[in-house]
Parts: structure tokens; C-alpha cells; sequence
């Protein structure tokens, strides 16, 4: 930086501290110190900040970097300059102190973690990763791991599956969906380890409720996650690497000597965000729409189907269906860790407890975790690592499933006696005459809830064992071997008092217990070696490594129990029991390798290769070759870059490859299926199960990364671009072939997609004083795929979405709504060519490359706000476009069944009336509620979702009652959410996006260091 | 130090062992460890038998009387995939029915067919004391391979004579296990035929001399059941004749007796059946279709039924009296329905007496085949007036002497020959393709609920199109013509 910059900028900074801190303020007696202070080029510094601790009083350097501060008593001064390093001198008389002050790296100096003990400074970095820190995770919500890097990842995307599955699932995409019919979601690697993450869905296969393994693991033990996204970084993960790897790092002892105990309790209450459910009609609005459906379909109102008798008070009732399933919750957590030891032997152990009583009525989660790594120095070139952890997971589940918005406000879910969960309601289903009859209430969650059994218990085992032996300086050899192993028993009793209970059986009672058992080991076998000759740094990695894998569950079902309180299936009547139990395993074999160079922090290159073998291909395809290199060039080192306020600026640029291999086991051999489908005359018989595709292989993704890493005004302002373009071959898609070679879909390798985009991480400090600081971290990214080729050109049409050559696969493909007729009251839309039809036709779907899901820009913000011992934090993540479908409305057509959204009262009522929403009409298909884009809506939306305010409690107050320190925090959960077209009485993308609606929690940390 | 680092490359190198990716597969058979013994050989069998038994119990069946003239379609309850085969308005666009089903199930017993030839091949060498239980297996699955090649030309080919050298597009003829590469055009009729007499011969060979006859498997016996209807399509009267003799002369007729209960309790009385599937596992496709008590899809004509003589027994398999089983509201009632997938309930209802067995192959079909033969093939009206006489006899409860038949020439003779073949085969999947085999128009009565009153022969829609999907997938596919 040159000094008329620095000059420029001080300036004006100095205005600003002299207001804050005017030097009235400064002592008239005692002792002067004076110096000068300058850089470790030997520049003098201006502005340079000289402040006495403990106090305000304080001084900045002049324009020749010179100081004088007067003191009273003996006194310790901080010098604090932006981009350096404080220093803190103890001074007690009057001195020259001259003081040199280095720059402060903190940035970089962030080592990030590749694995296979690759660890890089940013600085020297070729490829593209991320990574978090635990600072930035731990007021977040500790539910689940996955969840907790919504927004905060440049190119990683999070979202809600909109299923009503009993837990909430996620999918999860590193810079795009880079696969048509293999997993996508990105490897998760905890401390070296692959860990099971769920099937496609991210859901436990063997389980019929699903509860996402990601929610086993406590966040408290993280010490950082990483986010590895181009072909330098991912290429050595080969086979799954495609995908992007997000590698766990869990925390370790600081073997400074010292025990240090860390406890921590928080404790929260949670409410649905109202504004964030589904606007419903209540019980009036209902009748009159049910009403007016009914008799515009022809039909007599004397013969509506709901009128009041011994069972159901129909025209009292007015059940709010939210208040039914959703109350306040609450989360706890209480977690301790210890770390102690030397620098021989060091310590880390960590308790964890953490429950939910989530809002969502009927559904727990408590967590018991332990983790405990020891690292022993065992001789002076051997090392021990050993990393264990439990987890015990106490989940009880109530699937809502759609009964939040689909039963209608007359039913009630209590008998009339209000306390019996309601089974039958009692009604009329003909349209011309009044002959009610009792009927199953199928649609509510009540008596489940209230009455059965329905619980996970799952436990995992990960642990892995590390021996590295130092054969000379820079080089090591380690061998790792890790496991991890989950087991999840689900519970399921239906007692006789439920309808699922309620079987053939001459006894009641349905009892379902499952096992799920997943095993991966993996053992890694390496050679590290780093070592710097002079200017020239040489890395280089060699290694081995195999990983199995295998997944098995079974289950048991009984019914017919003597009573609701022996709910084992030994119990059951034997002739209605039955059992099945399914496995599956793979195992791969690879050999990988790096090298880099890098020339006095200038000039970095590396290269990287892994060949990988996988036993779900057959021998003829079952190698992939995975390679990548990577250049950078810190300009900000070249001797003769002299610009003033770039403090840093490095370019890298990337390009390789990394594969996808997860289909399933049986793909490429083909099988034989047998079953009961495939008996015959009693005996077992089996057929083709899958076609053999003996040449079946990887997916192969290239990708290309260029990044712009750029530091402004003493680092102040960080700011890291990338640009990439991921390209897809030989996808693995499940296609057709002739139904002459194999009936339905066969996986085969085929097609190409392209994904590009850009990402931008910006990082400021906004302001700095020694009081104040305000730092902002904001992140952005876009993404765009696009179809290259499909099987011979042939396109694949969903429902509502188009596999097409040379068109997104995030574009929607529907036909598009023309309005209501305003003659008639009925749908029209536009056929292929543009004109108004009366008819709904899938055949007149079009692509819509205008409505895309992928939103063209999403991110998140942070902003941390400290003053004194006080601190702020607010949490913001923002999607900015891209449309979504969705639809709880019924246009009459089944309001008699079920409840719709309050938009269905703002109907055509008659001739010349123009409306949105047609006549409403009983069960009369008009077909107004297919699929269109009259339900797309914008995903547009900010959402506050983390607000933490902490205070740590002064040092002095600390020592009184000994202890180092505490903090004190309150911090809001989903405190807020935005959408541009919300409205106060009408739905919008914010209140379809939830079927439950948001979770708002409000918690308090105490957090406690002995 | 460098020789240290040299051994334990040389350990890291050895330990990563390929073997360790030789895998064995768990909770899923793959076919080449499926194959591996007799045990999967024998599985394979039977799956391929009930593969047969899917095809004829649904959408083969359905589509012979459906798109023929007997029957009357009960618009309400019909699938729209009936539908479109009963007005004959098939599109190749429609991709969930009939011209999709068939190929695709058809050919499913292709595939499983030639895998147990493909990979059955090397169980002779490791198991050859085994040879003729194997050699059976290959028997089954020459004969289901013929049986689909057959059924798939009647529905998506002309009929063999419709050229003079039958050298019209038939189906894809496929005697190999194809990969997902494989060209798969489609071969002429003429090879088709070729192939499908070659795989019965083959067939007859594997069961060798074996006489035990279970009409529920493949056998010997319904290789030359099945050559006798074969080579009738194809208009070699002497062939037809001579194979469907072998068979009469060795299965009798089902007597009078036992006519009724031979469809209505198939468990007990498997009849004069050749080849007759056990759908004791099976779903209910023709049941369902047919049964007056839950959405009756379909019913018999008037007109059909007009064509019945009083006395005839065959009479009774179109009265259905609800039975205590079918609860009170049924019993006692009288519907009009197809009785022959309606099996009689006796107590409690179990799969075994559930069983609604399709016929493929029965001995009153080839004495049908035996008259028509004889008749047009060397107007032997004689003879074939005998055959006719021996299922009227059994019919009306009479002895063969006392049936007069009144005909000029072997024209009127072969108008009562196709007069019975409608009576004794009816809604077992014949009509249509009869017609078809021998160009007659279809011609519906006018109580008929279709929008096709008349098709013509040889109009276009006497074949189904080749399904979208098939055209999409298959380069060398051609769709039939006047469908594109």
C-alpha cells in the first residue's frame, strides 16, 4: 500500500476516532511516552491508534507517525492499526517506545482443511473451498447438522422438501444438480470418514418414518465444515467428489497444559410464524362456498351431505386445524467440554444433551452425544490420534402428513364428549338424497398422535484411529481407519382405539418394529510429504484407500393383540405376522495422489489424480480416472505491484474432474426378482428384475473454476469471486430402452448437462474502533443447468417438468392459464399456439424457461455488530426469483372433502364478473386445478434467520466469582420472513412454501469457561 | 531411509488387492449368481410361466373378443383402455395402454425365455445328471418364446397371407439375450413364422419322449398343440390337420358333465385343458373384467346370445346366480355375465378356489382346427363334419349320430365350422384374430355399445401401433402403417 493512500484514508478515519475519543480526555500529569510507529518495511504509520487498556484514553500518530500519550500510573498501551496486529507494551515510566507493528493475517492464516492432511492457507490455495468456522455455528439452531449451513455457503443450496414428510428433509446441492437419476447431494466426510447420509431422499432406507442421520450429530463438536466445490479440491474425493464434498472437522485439545472446561445451557421457546401457514377458510366461509358449489352443481341443499346428528355437531363446530397440531415447543441443550493434556498427550471430551418438544404437537427429539479424541505424541516422530463418538437419538414422531390444511373446519378431532380422539364422522356421500352413513376419519393425525406408539431410537458409532510416524522433516506416514455405524429401531404401535389399529383381526392392535443397520469402514493409507527449499515449497501426497459399505434392514408386523399393552410382535396372532428383512453393501478401491509447487508465494501449482475402483460396476467399467490441476498467482507478492488500496489480489484458476457412482448395487449386473409377484402354482418363482448394463460406469463431471481473490484497504475488504462451468458426461439416467431389451427403465450412462455460475463472498469491516466494530459477511450465488443431451434426443416429460436437449431441467412445463371466462365462470387457457381453450390438455403444456425453480440469486448476510462486551448478530438469507408450484385450492370441485385456501372465496359469481378463480362447482371436473401457471409463484423472499445478542460478562466480575469467562446470549430463530407479494389476508409464496409453517424459537445461552 | 520408503510403497501397493472390489452382491440375485444352479434354473421356469399367465389372464385375452363381435362393453365401467380397443381407436401416442401392454409384456417372456437358454447353457456342464430336467427348462422356454413371437404377430402384424410370400412387417423376431445397443428391426412375417416352427421343433426335442402331462406346464404336447394353430394361420391345412390329430388322439374331450365345472372350479377339474395357466397366485384380470357384482366391464352380446341352440350347456356359462359367499344382498339374484372366469364358491373363498385358470391351449379347439383343416384343406367335409358333431354331441347332450348338420359344399361347412368355433371359444381371446386370419370384416349386432359398428378388412386398424414409447426407444422400429 503506498503511503499517499494510506494517507488519504487515515485522514479521514482520524476524524472519526477524534470525536469518539477527544483528547480532553487525556491525563495532564504523570509520565510521557512518545515514538514513532512504523511498518516492518520501516514506513512510518499514521492514524496508528495508542490507546491506554482498561481506559479511554488514547492518542492516533501524526502524519510522521509519531505518538505522545501522557500517564498517570503504570499502564499497558495497545497500538491498534487496520490490517495489523495489536500489540499491547507495558509501560510504567517515561521511555522513547518505538514500536514496529506487523501485518495482521488473521485472514489468512485461516487454515482450511482438504483432507487426506492436506490444509492449505487460503493464500496458497488453487481450488474453490469454504469454509465455516465454529464461531459462525454455534448459536445456531443444534437440531440437525446439515440445516445449519443455509445461507451461509456461497453456491450451496439448501431447501425444504415441500413433502409433509414427519421430519423435514432437505436437498442439498453443491453449485447445482449435476445428475439426472444418481444421488446428488454432495459426500459428507466427518473427520476422514464417509457418512451414511440417507438414500436419494436424504431419508434411512428400513425405516417407514424418515429421521435424517444428519440430525445425530452434535453441531457443539464441530470445529469447522468445509465446502469443497471445483475440480482441485474434489477430484482426490473421485467417485462421489462430483457433487461437492463437505468435510466435518470435529474440535480436538489445545495441549496447552492447562484444563480448560467449557459448559454451556441454553434453553428456548418455540411458536409457529402464524403469518407463515396457509391462509384457510374458517367454518362460515366454508359452509357458504360449500354450499354454493353444491348448488351450482345442480344439487338440492336438502341432501347436503353434513347436517347435524348424534355424532357430529356440524353447524357448531369450528375447528382452527392449526390449533390443533401446532403449540409452543420448546428446545434445551446443555453440553460440557473438557480439553486438557500437554503437548505429549492432549484431551478433548464433550457431553451434549439437546431435546426438542417441537411445535408440531406429538414430535420430539432428544440427543445424548459423546465425543472424546485423544492424541498422544508416543515418540518423537510417532503420533496416536484417536476420535470417538456416540450418539443416542430419542425421536417420537406424529406425521401430520396434509391434515394441517386438508380437513375441513366442521369436522372436530374430539368426539362429542371432547376428550375421545375423533375415528368416524357421520355423513352423507350421495348427491341425490340424504343417506348418511358412518365414515372413517381417515385425514386426522389426532388418534395417532394422542394414542400410538411411534418412535426412532437410533444410535451411530463413528470413530477413527490414526497412526502418523514422521520418517523424516516433511515427511510422514499416516494410516487412518475409521467407522462409522448407524442403527435405528422404529416402534410403531396402533392400539385398538385407532383406525390403523382397527384390522380383520378378530383382535385389534398393529405393531410394526424395524432394524436398520448401516455399516462404512473405510482405512486410508498415506504419505505426506511438505517441505520448503528456499523460495520453493514442494507438497506431494500418495496414498490408498478402501471404503465398504453395507446396508441392511428388517422389519416385523403383527396385529391382533389380547390388549393394548403387550405391543410385541410375539404377542400378535401368529397368522398375521410377517417379516422381511434387505441388504446391500459395495466397496471401493482407490489409489490417489497429489502434487503441488508453489514459488515464494507467488506462483502455486497443483495437480491432483485418483483412480478409483467400485464393485457396483461390473469389471468392464469399474475403474474411473479422476485428475485435476490448479494454477494461482498472488499479484499482491510480485515485487512491482504498487496499487494503492489493493492489499491482495490473487487469481486461480481450475480443471478436472470427479464422478458420481451412487446407483444402485444391482444396475450393471441385472437381476432376478423374486417375489410373490413371481409365483406360480404356489411355488417361487423369479423374473428379470433389472436388465444387465455390464457397461454401466461413472458419471464424469469436468469442471472449470476461475477465482478472483481480492483483499482492499488493510484487508477491510475481502472480497472472493468464482466463475465455473460444471459439464456432465455420461450421466446416469434411467432411461427407456426397447421393451424388446427390458421392460421400464433401465440406468444407463447417457446424456450430458452443463451447469454454470458465479459466486461472490464479501467480507467488511465496516467500521472498527476499539469499542465498536460492525462486520458484515455477505455471500451470493447463481446457477443455471442446462440439458447438452439426452438418450438418441428423446425428451423425458413429468408431470409438471421437461427432461429436453438444450432446455434447463429447473424450467416448468405446464399449460398456461388464460383467466376465467368472464361469460361462463370457467378456466380457460392458451394451447400450444397461443390461443384461449376451454379444455385442460397435458398436450398443451409448454416450457416455460421464464419460470425456472432455480432462484437467479440467493445467499445470505451476516452482520455482527459488538460494542464494549456487548454483541449483535443478525442472521439474513435472501432468495431473489425463481417460481414455485403450489396448490391447496379446490374451486369447489372437492370442498365438501377437503378445505382451500380463502383465494377460492374470491370467485366468479356472475356474467361480466372477472375473476381469477372460475365457479366453484361440486364435482364437476373442469379441470381448473391441474397443473398451470396460475399456481406458480415467486420464491422472492428475505428471511432474519438467526438475531443473537451477547453479552460477555467483564473479566472482573469473572475473577470475583472464579471463573475466566461468560457469555450470555438471547438469540431468535426464524425471527422473520418477507416475501415482495405477501399480503395480510390472502396466500403468497410465504404462506404455501410451509404446510407447517415456520418454527420461531427464542432462546437464552449461558455459556460458562472454567 | 530410501529403502524403507521403497518397502513400504511395496506394501501400500500389494494391500490395495483389486479382489477387494469382487463383491458378492448382497439382498439382490444377480442373474449370473441367480443362474448359477439348478435351483435358480427352476425359479426361472416358473416365472416364466407366470409371465404367461399375466399376458393371457389380461390384455391378450381381452383384446381377441373385445375387438371381435361377442361382445357388449359396459361403457361406465370400462377402462379407457378397453375402450379404445372395443371402438378400435388405439394411438400410437397412448402410452399406458394396449399397444404399449401387450408388446411390452410379450416380450417380457421373451426376455425371461432366452435368458434361462442363454445362461441355462452352462448348468448342462456343471450339472449333467441334471441334463433332462434342464433340457425341460429349455423346452419351456423355446415354447413361451414361440408362444409371445405368435401372440405379438396376431396383434401387431397382418395376418401371414396378407402378402403373397408373407414378406410384411412382422415383429422384432429375438432369439438372443440383446444388449442396450443391440439394432432391433422389426423381421418379416415370413421369418417370424420361420422362427416360431423352428422353436416349437426345438421345443419338442428338449421334452424328448416324457408322456406325463400337467396341463398347468409347457409340454411336449402343447408344442404340437400350438404347431397345429400355427401352421392353421399360415393356411398349411396338412400340417395343422396332422398335429392337431396327435393331440386329440391323445387328450379326450372333456365330457358334458364336467363342462361347466371345468371353467367355474378350475382346482378340480383341469379338463381337456393342454395348456392352462394356474393363476392360484395370480390377480384376478379376466374375474374382475367379467364379474356383474363389482363394475362389470363387459358382458355377452344378445346377438351371441341368440346364436345358442336350446339345451346347449354352453348356455349356462352366461347365467351368474349371486352365491351365499357373495353376501345377501347378490344371493339368489340372476345377472347375465361371462361365467367362465367366475369361479363358484364354495364356503370360505381361498385362493385355490379362486383360481379363474386361462386357457392357452385346449382339445376342443384343435378338434376345431382339425374341421377347418380338413374342410378348406383337401375338402374332406366328412371328416371334418365328425369333429363338429363330437363338441355339438357333447354340447346338446346328445351322441354324435344324433346331430344332423345341414350345409352345401365345404363353404357351408366351414360357415358351421366358425358358427361352433365362436360358441366353444368364446372370450378365451380367439375372435378377433380369427376373423382376422381368415380376412372377414368384424361386424357388430345392433345392440353393440361401440362407436365401430363395421371394420372392414383389411382396414388399418386390424393391427395395434407400435407404441411412442417403442418408437422413441428403438431406431429401427416402424410403425405400422396409416398410424404415424
Amino acid at each position: 500500500m503506498t503511503k499517499t493512500a494510506k494517507t488519504r484514508f487515515f485522514l479521514t478515519l482520524l476524524s472519526v476516532l477524534t470525536a469518539l475519543f477527544p483528547p480532553g480526555l487525556s491525563a495532564q500529569r504523570g509520565y510521557t511516552v512518545n515514538g514513532t510507529v512504523r511498518d516492518t518495511e520501516g514506513e512510518s504509520l499514521i492514524g496508528v491508534f495508542v490507546s491506554v487498556k482498561g481506559t479511554k484514553t488514547g492518542t492516533t500518530t501524526d502524519l510522521d507517525g509519531r505518538y505522545a500519550i501522557t500517564l498517570q500510573a503504570p499502564a499497558t498501551l495497545v497500538f491498534q492499526y487496520m490490517g495489523m496486529e495489536n500489540q499491547e507494551i507495558k509501560v510504567d515510566k517515561a521511555r522513547t517506545l518505538d514500536v514496529t507493528m506487523k501485518g495482521d493475517n488473521t485472514l489468512d492464516e485461516v487454515v482450511i482443511s482438504a483432507g487426506y492432511g492436506l490444509a492449505q492457507k487460503r493464500s496458497d490455495m488453487t481450488g474453490s473451498a469454504f469454509q465455516v468456522a465454529s464461531e459462525q455455528l454455534k448459536t445456531l439452531p443444534a437440531s440437525r447438522v446439515d440445516n445449519l449451513l443455509q445461507g451461509m455457503v456461497p453456491g450451496l443450496a439448501i431447501e425444504e422438501s415441500t413433502n409433509s414428510a414427519a421430519r423435514t428433509r432437505y436437498t442439498i446441492r453443491v453449485r447445482g444438480d449435476a445428475s439426472l437419476n444418481a444421488n446428488s447431494e454432495p459426500l459428507w466426510i466427518v473427520d476422514g470418514v464417509p457418512v451414511y447420509t440417507g438414500g436419494n431422499t436424504g431419508s434411512v432406507n428400513g425405516t417407514q418414518y424418515s429421521v435424517s442421520p444428519m440430525s445425530f450429530i452434535n453441531p457443539d463438536d464441530i470445529e469447522s465444515i468445509t465446502v469443497l466445490k471445483d475440480a482441485a479440491t474434489t477430484s482426490i474425493y473421485g467417485a462421489d467428489g462430483a457433487n461437492g464434498v463437505i468435510l466435518v472437522t470435529t474440535k480436538q485439545g489445545r495441549g496447552d497444559g492447562r484444563l480448560h472446561v467449557t459448559a454451556s445451557m441454553k434453553y428456548g421457546i418455540s411458536r409457529v410464524d402464524k403469518s407463515t401457514l396457509i391462509k384457510l377458510l374458517n367454518a362460515e366461509q366454508w359452509w357458504g362456498l360449500a354450499k354454493e358449489s353444491w348448488v351450482n352443481a345442480g344439487y338440492d341443499l336438502a341432501f347436503f351431505p353434513y347436517q347435524d346428528n348424534y355424532l357430529n355437531a356440524y353447524s357448531t363446530t369450528d375447528t382452527n386445524w392449526y390449533d390443533v397440531y401446532l403449540g409452543t415447543g420448546s428446545t434445551s441443550e446443555v453440553s460440557v467440554r473438557i480439553d486438557s493434556g500437554s503437548d505429549k498427550a492432549k484431551h478433548y471430551l464433550s457431553l451434549n444433551y439437546f431435546g426438542d418438544d417441537m411445535v408440531k404437537k406429538g414430535n420430539t427429539q432428544r440427543r445424548f452425544t459423546l465425543r472424546d479424541r485423544s492424541q498422544f505424541q508416543l515418540a518423537r516422530r510417532l503420533s496416536l490420534d484417536l476420535n470417538l463418538a456416540a450418539s443416542y437419538n430419542i425421536n417420537d414422531i406424529t406425521s401430520i402428513s396434509d391434515s394441517y390444511y386438508r380437513v375441513i373446519p366442521i369436522f372436530s378431532p374430539y368426539d362429542l364428549d371432547g376428550v375421545t380422539p375423533r375415528l368416524y364422522n357421520y355423513y352423507s356421500e350421495s348427491t341425490d338424497s340424504y343417506s348418511p352413513t358412518l365414515r372413517k376419519f381417515v385425514y386426522s393425525a389426532v388418534p395417532n398422535r394422542d394414542l400410538s406408539d411411534n418412535t426412532q431410537r437410533g444410535t451411530t458409532l463413528d470413530g477413527n484411529a490414526t497412526l502418523t510416524w514422521t520418517l523424516l522433516d516433511g515427511l510422514k506416514l499416516t494410516s487412518m481407519l475409521g467407522v462409522n455405524a448407524l442403527n435405528v429401531m422404529e416402534l410403531i404401535y396402533n392400539p385398538k382405539t385407532t383406525l390403523d389399529g382397527k384390522t380383520s383381526y378378530e383382535q385389534d392392535g398393529g405393531s410394526r418394529r424395524a432394524g436398520v443397520f448401516d455399516y462404512t469402514w473405510n482405512n486410508i493409507d498415506r504419505l505426506n510429504f511438505d517441505r520448503k527449499f528456499g523460495r520453493h515449497k514442494v507438497g506431494a501426497l500418495m496414498g490408498i484407500e478402501f471404503v465398504s459399505s453395507e446396508n441392511r434392514s428388517l422389519y416385523a408386523t403383527g396385529y391382533g393383540f389380547a390388549n393394548d399393552h403387550i405391543k410385541e410382535i410375539s404377542y400378535a396372532i401368529s397368522e398375521s405376522t410377517r417379516g422381511s428383512s434387505s441388504a446391500s453393501n459395495s466397496h471401493s478401491l482407490s489409489y490417489l495422489g497429489t502434487l503441488s509447487y508453489s514459488y515464494d508465494n507467488r506462483y502455486y501449482l497443483s495437480a491432483s489424480y485418483r483412480r478409483q475402483g467400485n464393485s457396483a460396476f461390473s469389471t468392464y467399467a469399474r475403474w474411473g480416472d479422476f485428475s485435476s490441476v490448479g494454477l494461482s498467482w498472488n499479484v499482491h507478492n510480485e515485487p512491482w505491484f504498487h496499487v494503492g488500496a489493493i492489499d491482495r489480489l490473487k487469481i486461480k484458476a481450475s480443471y478436472g474432474n470427479s464422478g458420481n457412482s451412487r446407483v444402485d448395487t444391482g444396475a450393471a449386473y441385472g437381476t432376478y426378482t423374486y417375489g410373490s409377484g413371481n409365483y406360480y402354482g404356489g411355488l417361487m418363482g423369479a423374473t428379470q428384475g433389472n436388465a444387465p448394463n455390464p457397461g454401466l460406469s461413472w458419471e464424469n463431471t469436468y469442471i472449470g473454476n476461475i477465482g478472483l481473490d481480492i483483499g482492499l484497504l488493510g484487508n477491510r475488504i475481502d472480497i472472493q469471486m468464482e466463475f465455473y462451468r460444471k459439464y456432465t458426461k455420461n450421466l446416469l439416467y434411467k432411461g427407456r430402452v426397447s421393451s424388446i431389451i427390458s421392460d421400464g427403465t433401465v440406468m444407463r450412462n447417457v446424456g450430458e448437462i452443463e451447469n454454470q455460475g458465479f459466486e461472490i463472498s464479501l467480507n467488511t469491516k465496516n467500521i472498527v474502533t476499539p469499542r465498536f466494530t460492525w462486520t458484515t459477511d455477505f455471500n451470493g450465488a447463481v446457477n443455471r443447468n442446462i440439458i447438452r443431451k439426452l438418450y438418441k434426443g428423446t425428451h423425458t416429460g413429468f408431470f409438471d417438468y421437461v427432461w429436453m436437449e438444450n432446455a434447463s431441467k429447473d424450467a416448468w412445463w405446464l399449460s398456461r392459464w388464460a383467466g376465467v371466462d368472464p361469460s361462463t365462470g370457467g378456466p380457460m387457457w392458451y394451447d400450444v399456439d397461443g390461443n384461449a381453450t376451454f379444455t385442460f390438455s397435458y398436450d398443451n403444456r409448454v416450457l416455460l424457461p421464464e419460470y425456472s425453480k432455480e432462484p437467479d440469486f440467493r445467499g445470505g448476510m451476516r452482520n455482527i455488530f459488538s460494542f464494549d462486551n456487548f454483541s449483535l448478530v443478525a442472521f439474513l438469507t435472501y432468495t431473489i426469483g425463481g417460481w414455485e408450484l403450489l396448490d391447496y385450492g379446490q374451486d369447489g370441485y372437492d370442498v365438501l372433502s377437503n378445505n382451500t385456501v380463502v383465494e377460492d372465496l374470491d370467485h366468479w359469481r356472475e356474467p361480466g364478473d372477472v375473476s381469477n378463480n372460475p365457479k366453484p362447482i361440486y364435482k364437476v371436473t373442469t379441470g381448473s386445478r391441474r397443473s398451470s401457471t396460475r399456481f406458480l409463484y415467486s420464491k422472492t423472499c428475505f428471511q432474519l434467520k438467526n438475531l443473537v445478542l451477547s453479552y460477555n460478562v467483564p473479566k472482573s466480575f469473572c475473577q470475583k466469582v472464579k471463573i475466566q469467562a461468560a457469555t450470555v446470549s438471547l438469540i431468535g430463530d426464524n425471527v422473520f420472513i418477507w416475501s415482495p407479494d405477501a399480503s395480510r389476508d390472502r396466500n403468497s409464496y410465504k404462506t404455501l412454501r410451509y404446510p407447517g409453517g415456520l418454527t420461531r424459537t427464542a432462546s437464552a445461552q449461558l455459556t460458562l469457561n472454567f | 531411509m530410501k529403502k524403507l520408503i521403497a518397502t513400504l510403497m511395496t506394501v501400500l501397493s500389494l494391500t490395495g488387492c483389486t479382489s477387494f472390489l469382487n463383491v458378492e452382491t448382497l439382498g439382490k440375485s444377480t442373474i449370473s449368481g441367480f443362474f448359477a444352479d439348478i435351483d435358480g434354473l427352476k425359479a426361472a421356469g416358473l416365472g416364466l410361466h407366470r409371465l404367461i399367465t399375466e399376458f393371457y389372464d389380461d390384455n391378450y385375452l381381452r383384446m381377441g373378443d373385445l375387438a371381435g363381435d361377442e361382445v357388449i362393453l359396459y361403457r361406465v365401467n370400462a377402462s379407457q383402455a378397453l375402450q379404445l380397443i372395443y371402438d378400435f381407436e388405439s394411438t400410437a401416442a397412448d402410452n399406458s395402454g394396449y399397444p404399449y401392454l401387450i408388446w411390452k409384456r410379450g416380450y417380457e417372456i421373451c426376455t425371461n425365455a432366452n435368458n434361462i437358454l442363454y445362461y441355462g447353457e452352462q448348468l448342462l456342464g456343471s450339472y449333467p445328471e441334471e441334463e433332462a430336467l434342464i433340457r425341460k427348462h429349455f423346452g419351456y422356454a423355446y415354447f413361451a418364446r414361440a408362444l409371445a413371437h405368435f401372440d405379438l404377430l396376431n396383434v401387431y402384424a397382418m395376418p401371414y397371407d396378407y402378402t403373397p410370400d408373407a414378406s410384411h412387417p412382422g415383429v422384432v423376431a429375438i432369439d438372443y439375450v440383446p444388449g442396450f445397443d443391440s439394432e432391433l428391426p422389426r423381421n418379416s412375417v415370413r421369418d417370424c413364422y420361420k422362427m416360431i416352427i423352428e422353436d416349437l421343433g426345438k421345443a419338442i426335442d428338449c421334452f424328448g419322449t416324457e408322456t406325463e402331462r400337467t396341463p398347468t406346464y409347457i409340454s411336449g404336447l402343447a408344442c404340437k398343440a400350438l404347431l397345429a394353430r400355427v401352421y392353421l394361420y399360415m393356411k398349411d391345412y396338412t400340417q395343422a390337420a396332422a398335429y392337431a390329430k396327435e393331440v386329440m388322439d391323445q387328450v379326450p374331450l372333456t365330457p358334458r358333465t364336467d363342462y361347466v365345472n371345468m371353467f367355474r372350479r378350475a382346482q378340480d377339474f383341469p379338463g381337456e385343458g393342454i395348456l392352462r395357466m394356474n393363476a392360484y397366485d395370480s390377480g384376478a384380470g379376466m374375474r374382475s373384467l367379467c364379474s356383474p357384482l363389482s363394475g362389470q366391464e363387459c358382458g355377452p352380446d344378445e346377438a351371441f346370445l341368440a346364436r345358442f341352440q336350446a339345451g346347449d350347456i354352453r348356455q349356462e356359462l352366461f347365467t351368474y346366480v349371486g352365491e351365499a359367499e357373495d353376501g345377501v344382498e347378490y344371493e339368489g339374484k340372476v345377472y347375465t355375465a361371462i361365467c367362465k372366469y367366475l369361479p363358484y364358491k364354495s364356503g370360505v373363498s381361498t385362493a385355490e378356489n379362486r383360481r379363474s385358470d386361462p386357457f392357452v391351449l385346449r382339445v376342443s379347439e384343435m378338434y376345431l382346427i382339425h374341421a377347418e383343416a380338413l374342410c378348406l384343406g383337401g375338402g374332406d367335409t366328412k371328416g371334418a363334419a365328425e369333429d363338429l358333431k363330437a363338441l355339438q354331441a357333447r354340447a346338446l347332450g346328445k351322441s354324435p349320430s344324433e346331430i344332423s348338420l345341414v350345409y352345401t359344399g365345404s363353404d357351408g361347412l366351414d360357415r358351421l365350422i366358425q358358427e361352433e368355433r365362436v360358441k366353444e371359444l368364446c372370450f378365451e381371446g380367439h375372435r378377433f384374430f380369427d376373423l382376422k386370419r381368415r380376412h372377414e370384416d368384424v361386424v357388430r349386432s345392433a345392440s353393440t355399445t361401440s362407436t365401430m359398428k363395421r371394420l372392414k378388412y383389411p382396414d388399418y386398424r386390424y393391427v395395434l401401433p407400435i407404441s411412442q414409447m417403442e418408437m422413441q426407444a428403438n431406431d429401427k422400429m416402424i410403425q405400422n402403417e396409416n398410424y404415424e
